[in-house]
């Protein structure tokens, strides 16, 4: 994978950023509105409840962006959570932004905000209309996820609502053309994460037809540095119904060492996983 | 010696050579044996041990000979091997028959090795293989005599059974041999000491301390990583707090303790057996050698890793070189 290719799945889209404390909301935050600068996108944020309203911008200060001047010259703009999220819906904002004649847009928002104006069913459903809506290419969400708060039920219907990048502490996930790709290292702590990615690729706008007319879903796992034994595990678990239902697993692109696990765990000998080796 | 009838689950018969004379006569009469009764024979022996076999009774269909690089042999991944080879075996009407000459370098993990022994009693228990061991007496003192009477039901010589009135059974002998003792470096300062550590900290911690012996090579660095990832993972889920890891290297290896104030696996043949809920230990006894203790203070889990690979000076301990 390479690093631009990296870089976009991880910033543009709609992606999820899951963090477990501010120094990692400010690292990811700035990068992803200072790409929107550079790109000449609009930039819209809002803040969640307890927060002072200009919380994003601080962080993005704290992370060494000058957004100061882009917020004179309106290109960065944040808004309260009922504008944010209008009663007509979000697109009514992002064709408003566009028709400034901004390039693209991109939204921000702590999930907490959202759930402030609306129930977390209406949220699901506006997450998966922003997510049909991220894939023409000019509009960019990152919805922030505290963690470990987001977990369980809630954290698998976010990342299935999520068709872009997922960003966690030392693991992150995006979507690839035939599949999914992973990077950093699994472990106890993000086991769940690696299971609702799992799951979400496991969905039908994930992977290929194959000729034969199967199901095959691939996981790009050249830049995951690590995983531990549980989380082989998931990879069988997360997969089991869809292999069941005729699906193929693809693991492909492992370096040395998760090849290793990989082969421990005897992964190649699961029916309907295959193990690609380069 | 009386003869007993023939089984048709796992025999696991021990066999003491005082000389390679008798190593190859227990060895050539298992094998004429078995061709006799049209069994297959699997051979694992040293080269010098193969070819004189070779030379008394000549090759035929029945029976196959494994690698002969008895140097790189360790009791987990044995074990492993093993279980794969009779996998194949397993449920054919004929008894499967393996002469297994141990290699020396199994004597050196004998606290774990042991172990396997009694283990293997209960991993093979379904299948219809015969299991020759046969070990060099001149290379073991008498308690390592015993350890083998109690993890032999059978003691004889080849094709002879006796039943052992010694034998134990297998989980009782690794209750009774389930804790090790210290390692030497254990008595000195480690070179870094985490308390209640993510698994993320201890990777960092073995890649930082580890990574810098020159000797170490990648391949058993991220062994050691993945080990002591179970490890702590395994005290944070199943053990109690606090848990602390411990870090020492030496020349010939680099040894890592997870300890935490529980009380320890309740199954002493923890990752002596495939398990499919403490499958971490299972798979870490393939990388790296593994010894437990219980103590006043909870439980310690041990992790060496020689440098060098198995069989090097490091798998040995080498008290001279941790003053």
């Amino acid at each position: 994978v390479d690093a631009e290719v990296a870089v976009s799945a991880r910033l543009d889209g709609h992606v999820v950023l899951l963090y477990a404390s501010e120094r990692e909301r400010i690292a990811n935050l700035t990068a992803w509105v200072g790409r929107g600068l550079e790109r000449g996108e609009k930039v819209l944020l809002t803040w969640a409840p307890g927060e002072p309203r200009n919380r994003a911008l601080e962080l993005c200060a704290e992370g060494g962006l000058d957004v100061d001047a882009a917020q004179r010259s309106g290109q960065v703009q944040v808004l309260p959570a009922s504008e944010f999220y209008p009663q007509n819906g979000q697109p009514e904002v992002v064709d408003r932004a566009l028709a400034e004649g901004f390039s693209g847009v991109r939204l921000s928002a702590p999930a907490t905000a959202a759930l402030d104006v609306m129930s977390s069913g209406e949220y699901l459903a506006l997450e998966e209309a922003m997510d049909v809506r991220c894939r023409n290419g000019r509009v960019s969400v990152m919805c922030q996820y505290a963690r470990p708060a987001t977990a369980g039920d809630w954290l698998r219907d976010t990342l299935s609502s999520h068709g872009g990048g997922m960003w966690s502490t030392g693991f992150s996930a995006a979507r690839a053309e035939r599949g999914v790709c992973l990077w950093g290292e699994v472990d106890l702590l993000n086991g769940d994460v690696l299971a609702a990615v799992v799951h979400a690729a496991m969905g039908p706008a994930f992977g290929t037809v194959t000729e034969e007319g199967g199901h095959e879903v691939l996981l790009d796992l050249s830049g995951l540095d690590f995983i531990d034994v549980a989380g082989c595990r998931v990879l069988v678990r997360e997969t089991a119904d869809f292999r069941r239902d005729g699906g193929r697993l693809r693991l492909i692109g492992a370096r040395a060492a998760v090849a290793r696990t990989l082969g421990l765990m005897e992964l190649d000998a699961v029916p309907g996983v295959q193990v690609v080796r380069p | 010696m009386t003869a007993v009838a023939e089984p048709t689950s796992f025999v696991h018969e021990l066999v003491l050579s005082r000389c390679p004379d008798e190593t190859i006569a227990a060895v050539t009469s298992v094998l004429l044996d078995g061709r006799a009764a049209g069994n297959p024979t699997m051979l694992w022996l040293s080269p010098e041990t193969e070819d004189a076999v070779l030379r008394t009774v000549g090759l035929s269909e029945s029976v196959t000979l494994l690698p002969s690089d008895l140097a790189g042999r360790r009791p987990s991944t044995d074990l492993t091997s093993f279980r794969r080879m009779l996998q194949g075996a397993a449920g054919a009407a004929r008894q499967v028959r393996v002469v297994n000459e141990m290699p020396p370098t199994l004597y050196q993990d004998w606290y774990q090795w042991r172990r396997y022994e009694a283990a293997v009693n209960r991993m093979l228990a379904d299948l219809n293989v015969m299991g020759v061991c046969i070990y060099d007496e001149r290379r073991l003192d008498p308690a390592m005599v015993e350890d083998l009477e109690a993890t032999h039901p059978v003691v004889g010589q080849g094709a002879r059974y006796e039943a052992n009135t010694r034998y134990q059974d297998p989980s009782h002998f690794c209750r009774v041999h389930f804790d090790a003792p210290l390692d030497p470096v254990e008595h000195t300062e480690p070179a870094v000491q985490l308390l209640d550590p993510s698994p993320a900290a201890c990777r960092a911690a073995v890649r930082g301390f580890a990574g810098r012996h020159a000797g170490l090579v990648d391949e058993d660095l991220e062994a050691l990583v993945f080990a002591a990832n179970e490890a702590v993972t395994n005290a944070r889920v199943h053990g109690r707090r606090p848990v602390r890891m411990r870090l020492w290297t030496r020349r010939t290896r680099v040894v890592v303790t997870v300890t935490d104030a529980g009380q320890g696996p309740e199954d002493c043949l923890v990752g002596l057996l495939p398990s499919p809920t403490v499958g971490g230990l299972w798979l870490s006894e393939q990388l790296v050698e593994i010894a437990h203790r219980r103590h006043q203070e909870g439980y310690t889990v041990r992790l060496t890793t020689a440098v060098g690979g198995y069989g090097a000076p490091g798998s040995q301990r080498t008290p001279k070189e941790d003053r």
